[in-house]
């Protein structure tokens, strides 16, 4: 039988967590690390950076959760810390370590020895890579729309900037990965 | 003139992200133009790539160093007391003073002008000598461009890829426009700190010199203040010549616009603003000393 996860009522969690429960924190940590981590990586390009943006960004929502009001997703509002910790941090550092060789360690240490699979795998890296190379702003929008489905007003309001910027951004990276990526179309319609 | 294409629209198009007006006027244009159904064609290849976007696990050790955080500063109890309750009047005179102010701000807001022309410093910033240099040498047409064109999108689509600046370049003018708008080219100058981007046009045959820079690339003293309340823009007459420089810093990008234009040059401000609202704002803005 198949269980469906039942969406969390993210309010009502932190309304608890204010109160004292602080299993009501765990379970949003559990439900936005991944993600917050993946952003944090596709902006910062650098393992080390990531978890320390990571980590940065929980703290500050514990310092902070009385702030939070509920009239956006909780999401948006760790994908604005996650980007101003981000601008703060990159100013002060600039090591970093190709993207793929983090990525392509943290893919095949899945378990899964089917062509179809290694192929889906390798198609990933490539689309990795192509937006690792582009512009920040551009890196930044198009890891949020896919990341996580934010709307461009969603976007706007991280990236703190108006939608028709983030429109032209996508539409710049969406073109970028499809002149960069052009050889797999035969790869992708044999799915 | 120019061309009504839809390309800068096509993605919030496939995404869903338009009004319904705006979507079905493109589906016609979509209809009638090559050009921009091959653009579409290679932007819902761009997104069907992108979704293959992939969240990465987040490291165990983060879930460790989270526990450790929560341990350290756990959940912020709110206490409420007696005493709470006993300061409501304390309160409220100051709530009551903070709306009034905010009264009287938004007040404000709706009478005063939302751009003030003033003038520039005494000594021309880099920025302004660039910008002045570049406008001179294109009326010399001792110029060579690296990219020229007549399409806004194609310009700012280059401009955005090989510099990584914003060009908010108008693809069209509004109907009751008299004055010619010819964009010419663009020239990109690599600078250690980051690049600047001059393009140029032609208003009437004018010359009308626009050069953007990131704000990172400049000294702090060197860039124009963008200002708080209104959008603060500086002019400055080059003496000895007709030619205007504007110089203003909005987004994270300082700009300077340099035209022979008559006034202060502020009709050269409509390379990229079409709304008329805004171009009311800009025709009616007052120099200030």
């Amino acid at each position: 039988m198949v269980r469906v996860k039942e969406p969390l009522n993210e309010a009502a969690l932190l309304d608890a967590f204010r109160k004292g429960d602080a299993d009501a924190f765990r379970r949003l940590f559990d439900e936005h690390k991944d993600r917050v981590y993946s952003f944090a990586l596709y902006l910062s390009r650098s393992e080390p950076t990531a978890k320390d943006l990571t980590q940065q960004t929980f703290v500050c929502v514990l310092a902070r959760v009385g702030e939070f009001r509920g009239n956006a997703k909780l999401s948006t509002w760790l994908y604005r810390l996650v980007m101003n910790l981000y601008t703060d941090e990159s100013r002060r550092q600039s090591r970093w370590m190709p993207l793929t060789a983090v990525m392509r360690s943290q893919i095949m240490s899945e378990k899964s020895p089917q062509e179809k699979r290694f192929a889906q795998m390798e198609i990933a890296l490539a689309v990795k890579h192509a937006i690792e190379s582009l512009k920040p702003r551009l890196r930044a929008a198009v890891a949020l729309k896919y990341l996580d489905n934010l709307s461009y007003q969603e976007i706007a309001e991280v990236l703190g900037c108006s939608i028709g910027t983030v429109a032209s951004r996508l539409n710049r990276g969406h073109k970028i990965l499809a002149r960069k990526l052009a050889y797999l179309r035969s790869s992708l319609q044999e799915e | 003139m120019f061309f009504w294409h839809v390309r800068k629209h096509l993605s919030a198009f496939i995404q869903g992200e338009l009004s319904s007006d705006r979507a079905s006027r493109i589906s016609e244009h979509l209809l009638t133009c090559k050009r921009c159904r091959a653009e579409h064609e290679e932007i819902q290849w761009g997104i069907r790539l992108a979704r293959r976007l992939p969240t990465l696990s987040a490291p165990p050790e983060l879930t460790n160093a989270f526990e450790d955080a929560l341990r350290s500063r756990g959940p912020a109890r709110v206490a409420r007391s007696r005493r709470v309750m006993a300061l409501r009047w304390p309160v409220a005179i100051p709530v009551a003073l903070v709306v009034t102010a905010a009264v009287i701000f938004f007040w404000y807001q709706r009478i005063r002008p939302l751009v003030s022309i003033r003038s520039a410093g005494p000594v021309m910033s880099k920025l302004e000598t660039l910008a002045l240099d570049l406008h001179l040498q294109e009326k010399k047409g001792a110029l060579d461009f690296d990219f020229r064109t007549d399409d806004p999108d194609a310009l700012g689509d280059w401009v955005a890829e090989k510099s990584g600046l914003e060009l908010p370049l108008a693809t069209r003018q509004p109907a009751d426009e008299v004055r010619e708008y010819k964009l010419q080219g663009a020239k990109i100058l690599k600078n250690r700190d980051g690049d600047i981007v001059s393009v140029f046009y032609q208003v009437d045959r004018v010359p009308v010199t626009l050069i953007a820079a990131s704000v990172r690339s400049l000294r702090k003293e060197e860039t124009p203040s963008e200002g708080l309340w209104q959008k603060k823009i500086y002019h400055r007459s080059v003496s000895g010549t007709e030619t205007n420089l504007l110089s203003w810093t909005r987004d994270k990008q300082s700009y300077v616009l340099a035209s022979d234009l008559p006034g202060a040059g502020q009709q050269a401000c409509f390379v990229c603003h079409t709304n008329p609202r805004r171009r009311e704002i800009i025709r009616n803005a007052k120099l200030h000393p």
